[in-house]
């Protein structure tokens, strides 16, 4: 006889958001990893990562779930058309375990911990972006810029195409959508916990109003 | 997936090793190999899915997933971005890239379903558990089956809503009228201006997206309670005897060895990934 001492509540409601999670992952990856040439399209899988990851944290409010739950969403994702590459995998690895690492640091319980993790996760898809050019792809740390600065031009004023504003505005964006992400999560998980209280949630929304 | 499709006889011989091992072979191959490998590849998954697992195939070839797959080739087509050239094929990289993607879609998905098709999520998990990561395999298992049930009520539940009036965009009126304006208090005044803030197109559509997500949410944790009475009741958790696995057989290593014929034709050719 072998004895498990296992919670299987904890691990159903993992594999639930790991089955959410996997799903966006899967669509807006596929997408992603298609446009290549568009610095920012990792954002997106990004982004819905982090809502998961942040509504299941909301939910359980247990840091360690979302390790596991990045490991069973980059499994899953292994099977994906798009994410089928080591670099999507990788990914969703180190930002489960940026988040579980931000929210060990961070006073977790807050949702101002929660955010402030958020908005640095999801910065984590342009620093992979640069390194996998710099060091897999062969190119310099120059042709990077030059290359982020010719997409980035005809988003910007004409007169403001300095590398620092481009840096501070792509800084911006990330840290605004890991935020906004982070923000819908924890909105999403609370709500579940009033679920559980038997509190229910009209399916209708034109009741409500 | 079902009770049924256990007991099937499978006719290459294969036990559950041997499904596992081909989805495992299909995993490295589309991850670690050149494009021409690829394609070699999945043209052998096609001719061994047409004599041999034909309704696996059948289930591939459905409309929306070769929308999917068309779209996302399509795109890979418009948008090649910087990716490897693919030198030794002689193509341009858009069709490098894009034919990479379709060959590893085809070997992926097909051998996705062949393993669905004879392998059952109990027993996914016990190969991970003879593997000692019990917890995963679990997991694993149960997140598998999720994903088409995720599909389903994520389709009923939003044509409920749009039945009863969501997603059908709003008024645009923002101006309270000076009557309202004078005869309300503060409070109402601002109740009633957030209510015709989301009367607002994009707002009552950001708001009616946020509800459907809580709703799919909330009917995957009331899912999530019955998996684990069922669960519980079967035994996870408790004590429990270590599962029994047919032995593994000869013939479940083919898909690896083919593997590795594919990996040394890869270095015999010189070809880089």
């Amino acid at each position: 006889m072998k004895t498990r001492n296992t919670n299987t509540r904890r691990f159903v409601d993992i594999a639930l958001f790991s089955a959410i999670g996997a799903i966006l992952e899967a669509a807006f990856g596929s997408i992603s990893h298609t446009f290549r040439m568009i610095p920012f399209s990792g954002l997106i899988p990004t982004t819905a990562l982090i809502t998961v990851f942040s509504a299941l944290y909301a939910y359980r409010r247990s840091a360690p779930d979302i390790m596991l739950c990045g490991v069973v969403i980059a499994l899953l994702k292994l099977l994906s058309p798009g994410g089928n590459s080591l670099f999507a995998i990788s990914a969703v690895l180190i930002e489960s375990g940026l988040m579980v690492l931000g929210l060990r640091i961070l006073p977790g319980s807050h949702r101002i911990g929660l955010v402030v993790t958020a908005c640095f996760v999801s910065l984590w898809p342009v620093f992979q972006r640069v390194l996998i050019l710099i060091f897999f792809i062969g190119i310099t740390l120059n042709d990077v810029f030059s290359e982020i600065n010719k997409i980035t031009v005809p988003l910007i004023p004409k007169d403001a195409t300095s590398l620092l504003l481009i840096l501070t505005m792509i800084a911006a964006l990330h840290f605004t959508s890991g935020m906004a992400s982070a923000l819908l999560g924890w909105h999403l998980g609370s709500r579940l916990n009033l679920t559980q209280t038997m509190c229910p949630i009209s399916v209708n929304p034109s009741v409500e109003k | 997936m079902n009770s049924q499709t256990q007991i099937r006889h499978t006719p290459t011989g294969f036990s559950i090793y041997g499904y596992f091992s081909l989805l495992l072979s299909s995993v490295i191959i589309s991850l670690f190999t050149h494009i021409l490998t690829q394609g070699t590849a999945a043209l052998t998954l096609f001719t061994y899915s047409l004599s041999q697992e034909r309704q696996a195939f059948h289930r591939m070839i459905r409309i929306p997933v070769l929308v999917f797959v068309m779209a996302v080739v399509g795109s890979a087509i418009l948008f090649p971005g910087i990716s490897r050239p693919g030198s030794e094929t002689g193509l341009s990289p858009r069709w490098a890239v894009s034919l990479e993607i379709l060959f590893k879609t085809f070997l992926l998905l097909l051998s996705v379903q062949i393993t669905a098709t004879r392998i059952s999520a109990s027993q996914i998990s016990r190969i991970f558990e003879r593997l000692g990561i019990d917890n995963l395999g679990f997991v694993l298992g149960i997140a598998l089956h999720m994903l088409p049930w995720l599909h389903r009520d994520a389709q009923s539940s939003r044509n409920a809503m749009r039945l009863r009036g969501a997603f059908q965009g709003g008024v645009i009126r923002l101006r309270v009228p000076n009557v309202q304006r004078n005869s309300i208090s503060k409070r109402d005044r601002f109740l009633n201006n957030r209510n015709r803030l989301r009367r607002v197109f994009i707002m009552k559509r950001i708001h009616d997206e946020i509800r459907w997500m809580s709703v799919i949410l909330q009917r995957l944790i009331r899912h999530g309670d019955t998996i684990t009475i069922s669960a519980r009741t079967r035994g996870f958790g408790l004590h429990s005897t270590p599962p029994k696995m047919p032995p593994m057989r000869r013939i479940d290593c083919l898909p690896l060895l083919i593997t590795a014929i594919f990996f040394w034709g890869d270095k015999y050719l010189k070809l880089n990934y």
